[in-house]
């Protein structure tokens, strides 16, 4: 697959770094080439320094044949415009858009982009593991993808709770 | 009208001023606490908001559902488009202007449906205007500067001195709008005979601005 990902922070690093070494064609982008520090010496992608909704740098970047755009940038409306870029003008299969506002993630979801919200995420992880429940952990990701988590119990806890 | 504006820099600022002196009801939004609370002192009539624009319950603060028209004004083109995303499609605002910072990012809002204002643009599509165009006054700029509304006065040597408007040869993208002569205002017909002294009032492309003044007034 040709991937293109928008942004090398913690997370675009070591997505780039994962899918390099699964041996696909991996193109990142960010506008602080320091940033790519993170990507470590293995990473055998390419790396390009620029602003990642400028439609030069997405052309040089192989949009036109991308499979994949994952937008992981700090901003979350860079993000959103990229996507929408890579999705709605170059038709990119596949796009995955990070945001951490939940609510411009619940809206871009429902125009169509497949958001991922990190923080009602993580929010959800930790409330979860706070109460330890055994109620799900339920998040869609985009259309058709999604995560569900169940977390067993003892009989005697369940019992517990139940009474 | 109710106008919202996001972005309290210079353009924010003095858009905002210039409109609530025109009577229009404005509020703007502006991120930093400082500028915000600057604005509020220096501009009177105008709706002060501190807070990010591009966060769906800060403009639904600022009455975003009541606008006619919200323009974002911000210095980032990723902010402007998401702002104008949000008011268009999330709260129906019926116009919706987004400025562009960066000339390059213009055909992308084009191509995801937001009407864009670029100065650079703007600017450097006037100057082109100014120096092809010569001896016709441009009146207006229409379309950012794609259209223009120009004025030529007729001398009695230009080539349509003495003409009937159906005689004119006048080029495909421009069209006569009206003849001011002695004050008075002349709808052209096809048997309007041009005279010395006529102020023909015509709008025309930025490509067709010097066919259109080399057919009224001739190559002198």
């Amino acid at each position: 697959m040709h991937v293109i990902i928008v942004g090398c922070g913690r997370v675009g690093s070591q997505l780039a770094q994962i899918l390099s070494t699964e041996g696909h064609n991996v193109v990142i982008i960010d506008k602080n080439a320091e940033s790519f520090k993170r990507l470590g010496t293995d990473f055998n992608g390419i790396a390009i320094t620029g602003i990642g909704f400028d439609p030069d740098i997405l052309k040089r970047a192989g949009i036109e044949r991308a499979d994949a755009l994952a937008a992981v940038t700090n901003g979350d409306n860079s993000n959103i415009m990229v996507s929408q870029i890579a999705k709605k003008i170059y038709n990119v299969p596949r796009v995955l858009t990070r945001i951490y506002d939940p609510l411009r993630a619940d809206i871009y979801k429902k125009f169509g982009l497949n958001t991922i919200g990190t923080t009602s995420i993580v929010a959800q992880i930790f409330r979860s593991a706070i109460l330890k429940e055994s109620s799900k952990l339920e998040f869609s990701i985009g259309d058709d993808l999604g995560l569900i988590e169940y977390i067993a119990q003892k009989e005697e806890e369940a019992a517990e709770q139940g009474a | 009208m109710y106008v919202l504006i996001v972005g309290g820099g210079k353009v924010g600022n003095s858009l905002a001023s210039r409109l609530a002196q025109e009577g229009y009801d404005v509020a703007l939004v502006e991120k930093e606490e400082k500028i915000a609370r600057k604005i509020a002192e220096d501009i009177e009539k105008v709706l002060l908001i501190n807070g990010d624009g591009c966060d769906p319950a800060r403009l639904e603060d600022a009455g975003i559902a009541r606008a006619q028209v919200v323009a974002a004004v911000t210095g980032d083109d990723e902010d402007n488009l998401i702002i104008c995303q949000l008011a268009r499609d999330t709260f129906g605002v019926p116009r919706v202007i987004a400025r562009v910072n960066n000339p390059r990012n213009e055909i992308t809002f084009q191509q995801l449906g937001i009407d864009t204002v670029s100065s650079t643009t703007i600017i450097s599509k006037l100057i082109k205007e100014e120096a092809t165009i010569g001896d016709i006054f441009t009146l207006l700029a229409l379309k950012r500067g794609k259209l223009s509304l120009v004025e030529a006065i007729l001398k009695p040597k230009s080539p349509v001195t003495g003409k009937s408007i159906k005689a004119l040869k006048l080029p495909n993208d421009s069209i006569l709008a009206s003849i001011i002569r002695n004050d008075t205002v002349i709808f052209p017909r096809g048997e309007t005979v041009l005279q010395p002294g006529d102020s023909i009032i015509a709008l025309s492309t930025i490509e067709k601005a010097d066919e259109l003044r080399q057919a009224l007034l001739g190559t002198e």
